[in-house]
C-alpha cells in the first residue's frame, strides 16, 4: 500500500503537534580523549567482577603511548565501588591482573597472557581475542563493540545496559 | 506510431529503517568541556560529539569487502546535491547522466539504456529497487534528500549471498540521520544558476527511552540550461538548441520515528523531470515531454537482543513505486507508464554460537503485487501494451564469520533465493581476512551473484518496425568475481587500499535486433573485467583530509574483446576539505577525471572536472554555503543509451549555488 497524500499529510501534522510540545536540544562537542575516558570509566561502573578482583583497589593500568593517557589520569581519585580510583602506568614487566582496566593504545601490543579479572580496553581497528570492547569513532560519535566472549573468558559480566548500547556484540 | 523500444523507467519506494547502532539517545543537556564527562550516563556520553574525528573503523577493516563509507560532513564540505554525485568520488565509481536519469556505473560496467538495476540501493537498510525495472535512483529521483543522509556506505562486488537480486555489482546502503543529528528546528533555502531554487524544513526531538523523531519537507526546481544538439541541427528544429526544456522538480516528505525497540520510517517522493534530448524518436524541442517518479514507502523495523549472544532484526515492508512518461510526437503524445507495489518481510539474526563463530542468518520475502506497464496514445482504454503481473521471491542465508585465530578471519556465506522469475539460485561466498600486523590487513574475496530479469525486460512489448518483443522465458543473469584487498595504514592517519579483481558476467541480459527490426532481450553476453584501484585517504588535522583513488579498468566482451559502452579505461577522483579553526569555515575542493568511453556510435571524449565549496557559519543560528561545479566551465558530454539519437549529451556548465540554513 502506499499511503496516500493525505495519510501522510495527517501523520505528519499529528507528529507535528508532538513536537511543537517538546524541547529540543542541541549536539555539543567535547574532546575526544575525555570522552573516551569517560566512556572507560563508565565501563568500569557496568562491569561485574570476579570477587578476586574486586577484593583489591581500583586501578586503571594504561599504555603511556596511549592518546587517552592525560585524560585517563585526571580520572583518579573518582569513585569506583566506593574506594577511589588509583592510575597507573603500564610496565614491562606488569601483569594485567593487578589492574581492573587495562587500556590500550591503538598501536599497543595485546595482553601477554589471557587476563583474569581484568577488562581489556582498546582504541581503534584491531584483530584480536583478547580486547573485550574496543572504542571507535563514528561520523564524530564515540562507540564501542564489545567481545562478550574474550569477556567471559576473564570472569567478567557486562550489564544488560552496556551491552544494549554497544554497536556491535560478538 | 513511432517508437523504438519505448520509455521505462523505474522504480519504488523505499523506506527506512535502521540497523546501524543501539544506541539510545537520551535527552542531554548542553555539555562544555568544563564539566566532568565520567559523572555523565553513558546515554548521555553517546549523543555528545567529538570536537576532532580521526582514525578509521574497526569495521571496515575486517568486512569481507573494501567498503567505503561517505558521512553528511563530506555532502556538505562539497556540496553534493545528489547521490549520484556522492558515490562518483568513490574509487571505480562513475555516473552518466542522459539528462533524464542518472546512471551508474561500477569498474567500468554500465549498459547504455538499463537503470541502474545492478546496484542494489537500501536505506537504512530496507531495500529501495522497484519491482518493474529493479532500478536504484541515485539521481534527483533519490526518495531522501542529501541533507537528511548521515552516512553513505557503499560495499564494492557482489552482494547476492546476503541480499539475493540485484545485488550484482555493488550495494548501496543509505543510512538518514536520526533526531540527534539533526536537532531542533532547521530551514534551508537555495537558489542559484539555471534558476535553481530551493527549500526545505526538518525537525528533530529526542526523548528518554530511546524515543526520537525526525521529520523533513523539501522541494527544489531548477529550470536547466538550454542544451544544443548537433544531431538536430536544422532550421525547422530551432539549431538544434532545446530552449527551456530542462525542467527538474523533486518534493519529498519523510517521518522517522523511534520508539524502545520499534522504528518506524515514512518515506515520499516524486519527481517530474522534462526531456530536452527527444529520446526514443520524439518531436525535439517541442515542450511537453517529462517523466514523473513517484515512490513511496513505509517500514517498520523491530531489533532485540534476546540474550547475550543472539539479537535479532525483523522488518515489514511496503512501497510504492510509480511512473508516468510522457512522449511527445507532434502532434500527438504518448503516454508510458509503470506501477510496482511490493509487501516484504524479513527477519535477521546475528547469533555468537561459539567462541570463535559469529553467525548471520536470514530470511527474506517478498511479494510484488503490481509489476504493472502501459503504454498508450491518447487514449488510456485502448492501450498499446497493458501487461499486468505479480512476482515474489523467498531467500534464506546464512554467513559465518569464523575467527581463526586473532589475526585470522573467515567470512563464508551462502543464500538461496526461490523466486517466480527466474527459479531457484544459490549465490555462495567466501572471504579470508589476515591481519599480519596491526597496520596491515589482507583480503582474498571470491563472491556470486545474480539478477532476476526485470518487468521491462520480460513483458515490454510494442508491435511494429523498431518496436521491442517481450521474452518472459529469461533467465537470471551471472556473476563470479574474485579480489585481492591490501589495506595498509601508514600511520595513525593514513590509509592506503589497493585493490585487484577479475568479473566474468554470463548469460547476460541484452537487447538484441531481430530480422524483422524487433528487438527483444535476451540472455547471451559475456562480459569480462579485469582492474585495480589505489586508493589513499590522510587526515592531518583533525578537520583537514583527503581521499585520492585511481582506477584502471577494462571490461570486455567475451565475443570479441571489444571493450564496452560507457566503460572509461581509467578514472581518478581527488576530494579534499578543511575546516578552519575557530571561523567555522569548512572548504571543500573536489577534482574528477574520466577517461573517454564508447558511445552508441563513436567515442565520448574524457574530461575532467573540478568543483569547490564553502560553507561557515554566519552567527550562532545561520549557516551559509556556496558551491561552483565544473569551476572551469568545461563543456563535456557524456555517452547515453540507445534510445537517444545522439552520441554524447550534453553537461551543464559553471553553475553557482548558494544555500543558508537556519536552526534553532
Amino acid at each position: 500500500m502506499r499511503p496516500s497524500p493525505a495519510a501522510i499529510a495527517w501523520t505528519l501534522l499529528r507528529l507535528g503537534l508532538l513536537l511543537a510540545l517538546l524541547p529540543t536540544r542541541a549536539a555539543s562537542q567535547v574532546p575526544e580523549a575525555e570522552l573516551k575516558a569517560a566512556f572507560i570509566y563508565n565501563f568500569a561502573r557496568f562491569t561485574q567482577w570476579p570477587d578476586s578482583a574486586a577484593a583489591a583497589g581500583p586501578s586503571f593500568c594504561i599504555d603511556e603511548h596511549s592518546p587517552l593517557t592525560p585524560a585517563v589520569r585526571a580520572l583518579a581519585g573518582k569513585p569506583l565501588d566506593g574506594r577511589p580510583l588509583t592510575v597507573r602506568t603500564i610496565t614491562a614487566d606488569m601483569a594485567p591482573s593487578g589492574c581492573r582496566v587495562w587500556i590500550l593504545g591503538p598501536a599497543s601490543a595485546p595482553p601477554p597472557v589471557d587476563p583474569q579479572g581484568t577488562l581489556v580496553v582498546s582504541e581503534g581497528d584491531r584483530l584480536d581475542g583478547r580486547v573485550m570492547i574496543v572504542l571507535v569513532l563514528e561520523d564524530s560519535h564515540v562507540r564501542f563493540d564489545i567481545d562478550t566472549l574474550a569477556a567471559q573468558k576473564a570472569g567478567l559480566r557486562f550489564s544488560s545496559q552496556l551491552l544494549r548500547l554497544a554497536r556491535t556484540t560478538r | 506510431m513511432k517508437f523504438r523500444s519505448a520509455p521505462r523507467r523505474p522504480r519504488l519506494g523505499l523506506t527506512a529503517c535502521l540497523l546501524a547502532v543501539a544506541c539510545s539517545r537520551a535527552l542531554a543537556a548542553e555539555v562544555s568541556a568544563d564539566d566532568d564527562l565520567a559523572q555523565l550516563p553513558i546515554e548521555q556520553l553517546m549523543n555528545l560529539e567529538v570536537s576532532s574525528a580521526s582514525r578509521y573503523e574497526q569495521k571496515i577493516r575486517e568486512a569481507p569487502s573494501a567498503v567505503a563509507v561517505l558521512t553528511a560532513r563530506d555532502i556538505s564540505a562539497f556540496g553534493w546535491r545528489t547521490l549520484g554525485e556522492a558515490l562518483a568520488s568513490l574509487p571505480g565509481l562513475y555516473v552518466n547522466y542522459d539528462r533524464n536519469y542518472a546512471y551508474l556505473g561500477a569498474r567500468g560496467f554500465q549498459r547504455p539504456g538499463d537503470y541502474d538495476s545492478r546496484f542494489l540501493l537500501l536505506i537504512d537498510g530496507a531495500p529501495s529497487n522497484d519491482a518493474v525495472y529493479g532500478q536504484a535512483a541515485i539521481g534527483t529521483d533519490f526518495p531522501i534528500d542529501v541533507e537528511m543522509i548521515e552516512r553513505i556506505e557503499y560495499v564494492p562486488g557482489p552482494g547476492s549471498a546476503i541480499y539475493g537480486s540485484n545485488a550484482f555489482f555493488g550495494v548501496v546502503n543509505v543510512i538518514t540521520k536520526r533526531a540527534a543529528d539533526a536537532p531542533g528546528t532547521q530551514l534551508g533555502a537555495s537558489a542559484g544558476s539555471y534558476g535553481y531554487r530551493g527549500g526545505r524544513a526538518s525537525y528533530g526531538w529526542s526523548g528518554a527511552q530511546g524515543a526520537d523523531l525526525l521529520l523533513s519537507a523539501s522541494r527544489f526546481t531548477v529550470d536547466g540550461p538550454d542544451l544544443y544538439f548537433p544531431e538536430f541541427d536544422t532550421p525547422d528544429s530551432n539549431g538544434g538548441v532545446a530552449e527551456g526544456l530542462d525542467e527538474d522538480r523533486a518534493t519529498r516528505l519523510q517521518a522517522n520515528a523511534r520508539y524502545g525497540e520499534f522504528d518506524l520510517q515514512l518515506a515520499w517522493a516524486e519527481r517530474l523531470k522534462g526531456i530536452p534530448t527527444a529520446s526514443y524518436e520524439q518531436t525535439f524541442g517541442v515542450d511537453g515531454a517529462q517523466t514523473r517518479d513517484e515512490r513511496s514507502s513505509a517500514s517498520l523495523v523491530h531489533r532485540h537482543r534476546y540474550s547475550d549472544t543472539f539479537e535479532a532484526v525483523t522488518r515489514a515492508l511496503v512501497s510504492h513505486y510509480e511512473y508516468d512518461g510522457a512522449y511527445v510526437y507532434a502532434p500527438e503524445s504518448n503516454h508510458d507508464r509503470a506501477g510496482a507495489l511490493s509487501y516484504g518481510l524479513s527477519v535477521q539474526g546475528t547469533w555468537q554460537a561459539l567462541a570463535d563463530h559469529r553467525l548471520v542468518m536470514g530470511a527474506e520475502s517478498r511479494y510484488d503485487a503490481q509489476r504493472d506497464q502501459q503504454n498508450y496514445s491518447s487514449d488510456p482504454g485502448q492501450p498499446y501494451l497493458d501487461e499486468r503481473h505479480s512476482g515474489s521471491t523467498y531467500g534464506l542465508y546464512l554467513a559465518d564469520e569464523y575467527r581463526w585465530s586473532p589475526r585470522l578471519l573467515f567470512n563464508l556465506g551462502a543464500r538461496l533465493d526461490n523466486d517466480s522469475v527466474s527459479g531457484r539460485k544459490l549465490s555462495p561466498r567466501a572471504a579470508i581476512i589476515y591481519a599480519p600486523g596491526p597496520r596491515t590487513t589482507l583480503k582474498g574475496l571470491y563472491g556470486t551473484a545474480f539478477r532476476s530479469p526485470n518487468a521491462f525486460e520480460q513483458f515490454y512489448t510494442v508491435e511494429g518496425e523498431g518496436g521491442q518483443r517481450g521474452n518472459p522465458e529469461l533467465d537470471a543473469e551471472q556473476i563470479q568475481t574474485v579480489e585481492l584487498v591490501l589495506q595498509q595504514a601508514l600511520s595513525d592517519r593514513a590509509m592506503l587500499t589497493a585493490s585487484v579483481y577479475t568479473y566474468r558476467v554470463h548469460d547476460l541480459i541484452s537487447l538484441t535486433q531481430a530480422a524483422d527490426g524487433m528487438s527483444a532481450f535476451v540472455n547471451q553476453g559475456r562480459v569480462q573485467t579485469r582492474g585495480a584501484e589505489l586508493g589513499y585517504t590522510r587526515r592531518w588535522s583533525d578537520t583537514a583530509q583527503l581521499r585520492a583513488s585511481y582506477s584502471w579498468q577494462l571490461a570486455q566482451d567475451r565475443s570479441d574483446d571489444r571493450q564496452l559502452e560507457n566503460s572509461p579505461r581509467h578514472l581518478a577522483h581527488l576530494n579534499l576539505s578543511t575546516g578552519i579553526a575557530d571561523t567555522g569555515v569548512l572548504f571543500g575542493a573536489e577534482l574528477s577525471a574520466v577517461a573517454a568511453q564508447q558511445g552508441q556510435q563513436q567515442q565520448v571524449g574524457g574530461y575532467w572536472l573540478a568543483n569547490m565549496s564553502l560553507s561557515r557559519a554566519l552567527g550562532s543560528h545561520l549557516q551559509g554555503a556556496v558551491t561552483l561545479y565544473n569551476l572551469f566551465d568545461h563543456e563535456y558530454a557524456q555517452p547515453a543509451g540507445a534510445d537517444l539519437l545522439q552520441n554524447g549529451v550534453e553537461q551543464d556548465g559553471r553553475t553557482l549555488i548558494g544555500r543558508l540554513t537556519l536552526g534553532f
